[in-house]
């Protein structure tokens, strides 16, 4: 049988909804994904604080690589906020390569209940990747939103910065507001499509193993890296714009 | 006669959408190619340009495959 395929992510045990107000909350598969994401970033962490050596053993070495990835990545793109940015985007690339490559490990998306509705059986995952839930884009399109804002308000003032948005056509000033907020849906959806799109494809891909399911499972892992490439570095453009074209001589 | 009009309009969701997406990521890395091949040491530059022209230009292919995919499955979008 196939897996169901639904946009919104199921929650993992009856009742597990609690009324907030702000809405709903509820405990679905892919919350628990990425508390197991969380827990795999922020331990490592942990356990290195206080324990800095000058040669770095082998956790240490493979910590500083990945943040010596990133660094790579944005280069001198954040001016001189970036001490201070840094940290969000290190944590945006690597959260959301975490948890795009969760999403190939054996048990995702494929193990769960079985439920009957209208007549036939599907199957209702335990778990299920991070990023394939619109909500969780969402959030981190809203995270670099506000970053690339506050950004911009903090380096040319509130009045400086919707100028700098209107571009000095106070007439069209409602429609660069709209594409300013159309990089919010864009960011969000752009994440969400390449995941749920990778998710319907490896769930169906396993009735083709062995040869044709490793060549989806491949293409998901690159998929999984370009994304969160692209989102980070999206981010970064967008906020060395905000921050205004000063550093390019 | 009744026509379920949703999967026609899936159909032609996803393949315009992949047409324009296919378009403008081959442009782009075409025109990269070009001006690798003028500029070798730009290399670094150029490859960080297109990665970020591919990602906006990926996204609506994307849009179009997951309106497709809404009427394909009869979620109502």
């Amino acid at each position: 049988m196939l897996p169901d395929i639904s946009i919104q992510a199921e929650p993992i045990c009856y009742g597990c909804e609690w009324e907030t107000p702000l809405g709903i909350f509820r405990l679905t598969n892919s919350l628990v994904i990425m508390f197991v994401v969380m827990a795999a970033l922020i331990i490592p962490g942990l356990l290195l604080r206080g324990r800095i050596s000058a040669v770095p053993g082998g956790l240490q070495n493979f910590m500083e690589f990945l943040v010596e990835t990133v660094e790579g990545m944005v280069g001198p793109g954040l001016g001189k906020f970036g001490p201070q940015l840094f940290p969000f985007v290190a944590t945006f690339f690597l959260f959301i390569l975490f948890a795009n490559w969760f999403s190939l490990l054996p048990l995702v998306g494929t193990v769960g209940w079985i439920e009957h509705h209208e007549g036939e059986s599907v199957l209702i995952p335990f778990l299920r990747p991070a990023t394939a839930d619109i909500n969780m884009t969402l959030a981190l399109a809203v995270g670099a939103f506000i970053i690339i804002h506050s950004t911009g308000v903090r380096s040319h003032g509130v009045g400086g910065h919707l100028k700098a948005i209107a571009q000095s056509s106070w007439l069209l000033f409602p429609i660069f507001l709209i594409i300013e907020l159309f990089v919010l849906v864009s960011l969000s959806f752009r994440l969400f499509g390449n995941l749920f799109a990778g998710e319907v494809l490896l769930g169906i891909s396993g009735a083709w193993m062995p040869v044709i399911g490793t060549v989806f499972l491949i293409l998901e892992l690159l998929f999984g890296l370009i994304q969160a490439i692209v989102f980070t570095m999206l981010t970064v453009s967008f906020t060395s714009v905000a921050i205004g074209a000063e550093e390019h001589h | 006669m009744e026509l379920d009009l949703a999967p026609i309009g899936a159909g032609l969701a996803i393949g315009l959408a992949g047409l324009g997406a296919g378009l403008g990521i081959g442009l782009g890395v075409g025109k990269a190619m070009e001006a690798l091949g003028r500029n070798p040491e730009a290399e670094n530059a150029i490859r960080t340009t297109m990665i970020i022209g591919l990602g906006l230009a990926e996204a609506i292919g994307i849009y179009g495959f997951l309106i497709g995919l809404f009427l394909a499955l009869g979620l109502g979008g």
